[in-house]
């Protein structure tokens, strides 16, 4: 049997199918409603698309905020290598001023300007930052040369508990490297906080245990690019202060101009005046 | 020379695809009504696959429009079609009634025997594996090449020709027999 026999009993096969009658309108309502249809599944995938992204954006957002440790803004970050802290509290973050900025945007060393109000951020935060700026100032930058205004708050607040500190930028005039000096006081407990060497630091010195100079005990980390002085006081409340030759917020070029000294560090802890505000 | 359902602009407004469309269904509609029919063996099977492809065809419209061959799209569509449903877990539980087919309960006259002899030719080809019919299908019904009948089904040349071979050799007794009595 040859193809043209076999094609056409095929067609006579299928002639009577073929020879229905069929309204080619009915094939197009078919198609405009599947175009509908598809039209509002494509919708509707943007719709759930754009929530979820806003859902996920919502939540990436809270949780940078709810970590006490992460500085939102600036320029590249260090990886923080520990866990969050299990406090459960509202923290507000901000930038902090680069060096190429400060002169410009900021008011020179020493002489802070109010704040402007931040969405969140505790009240009297801007007055609090104020005074660890001034008593940092007293005790590590006497002349007023190194020690660089910032603004913004890094910490957390959740009701009684909480903890608040600021960075400050630590360089010599011109220099285009910047280091990072950051003062905290809290009083969140002991298990859930940052202790020594948890914030933000990738090397691998060893934190130690030292006695202040008013023989409290202190945890302490000292070497050429990371100072860390930790009091925890009898009272509950800590203060902490943290040096580190890259402010990674704002730069990734560690300053040349020498850091404060552990002594330094430890006479800026025992401050009397770093209160934490009720 | 614009495509059927292109504007002035490069795209086509709404009004002249579904012009366009309209026009395609009317001038190849019966050609895919045999071609879905052969392939399932039930008449309103065929019609859904048909209703299936053109849905498709609609929605790729204003790409296929433009295409040379709008009718190569919609015989993939509807061979697609035509796999998915043989995929259901249910197709080999329901076989189709001859009811209501082309020809059933017909018996008066000299059409008897014409009836008979298409609803053998279509029982022939519902014996054979999907494969195998779809391959003929589109040999000897739409007339492909090995070539494109291997591109449309998305398999080899080689597969193409042992299947045509496996059908032939089913097919031939049947297919011969009525062929006599037509011709006869």
């Amino acid at each position: 049997m040859d193809e043209s026999r076999i094609t056409a009993l095929m067609v006579e096969a299928t002639d009577e199918v073929a020879g229905q009658r069929f309204d080619p309108e009915d094939d197009l309502r078919r198609g405009r409603a599947a175009q509908r249809r598809r039209s509002t599944k494509v919708t509707a995938a943007a719709v759930l698309g754009t929530a979820a992204a806003v859902v996920v954006a919502l939540a990436l957002a809270g949780q940078l905020a709810w970590r006490p440790d992460v500085q939102v803004a600036g320029g590249p970050e260090h990886t923080a290598t520990t866990a969050p802290t299990r406090l459960d509290t509202a923290a507000v973050t901000s930038t902090t001023v680069s060096p190429q900025t400060t002169s410009a945007a900021a008011p020179a060393p020493g002489t802070p300007t109010p704040l402007p109000g931040m969405p969140g951020m505790p009240v009297g935060v801007a007055e609090f930052n104020r005074l660890l700026f001034a008593v940092a100032q007293d005790h590590v930058d006497p002349d007023h040369t190194r020690l660089e205004w910032t603004e913004g708050f890094t910490g957390s607040s959740g009701g009684n508990v909480k903890e608040w500190g600021r960075k400050f930028g630590w360089q010599a005039p011109g220099e285009s490297g910047q280091a990072m000096l950051y003062l905290g006081v809290g009083n969140i407990p002991a298990a859930d906080r940052l202790g020594c060497g948890q914030y933000d630091y990738q090397g691998t010195r060893k934190c130690t245990t030292a006695t202040l100079p008013n023989g409290q005990p202190a945890v302490e980390m000292s070497s050429p690019t990371r100072l860390e002085v930790h009091w925890s006081r009898p009272d509950g409340t800590y203060v902490f202060v943290i040096v580190d030759a890259v402010f990674g917020n704002n730069t990734t070029v560690a300053s040349k101009a020498p850091l404060p000294t552990l002594a330094q560090l430890e006479q800026l802890v025992m401050d009397p005046r770093l209160v934490l505000p009720s | 020379m614009r495509p059927q359902g292109v504007g002035a602009s490069g795209r086509s407004t709404q009004p002249e695809r579904d012009s366009a469309f309209t026009a395609w269904v009317g001038a190849h509609r019966p050609q895919l009504m045999r071609t879905a029919y052969l392939l399932c063996g039930d008449r309103y099977v065929a019609e859904d696959l048909v209703q299936t492809c053109l849905t498709r065809l609609y929605l790729a419209w204003p790409r296929v429009s433009t295409m040379d061959a709008p009718l190569a799209y919609a015989r993939r569509a509807l061979v697609n079609a035509h796999i998915d449903l043989t995929r259901r877990p249910w197709w080999n539980r329901e076989r189709p009634s001859t009811d209501g087919q082309p020809g059933a309960g017909v018996s008066v006259g000299d059409g008897v025997e014409i009836v008979d002899a298409r609803d053998t030719v279509v029982s022939a080809l519902g014996s054979l594996p999907h494969g195998q019919r779809r391959v003929v299908v589109l040999r000897y019904l739409c007339g492909l090449t090995v070539r494109e009948t291997a591109q449309e089904l998305g398999i080899s040349e080689g597969t193409v020709k042992s299947q045509t071979f496996e059908a032939l050799r089913s097919l031939a007794v049947v297919l011969a027999a009525v062929a006599d009595r037509w011709e006869g």
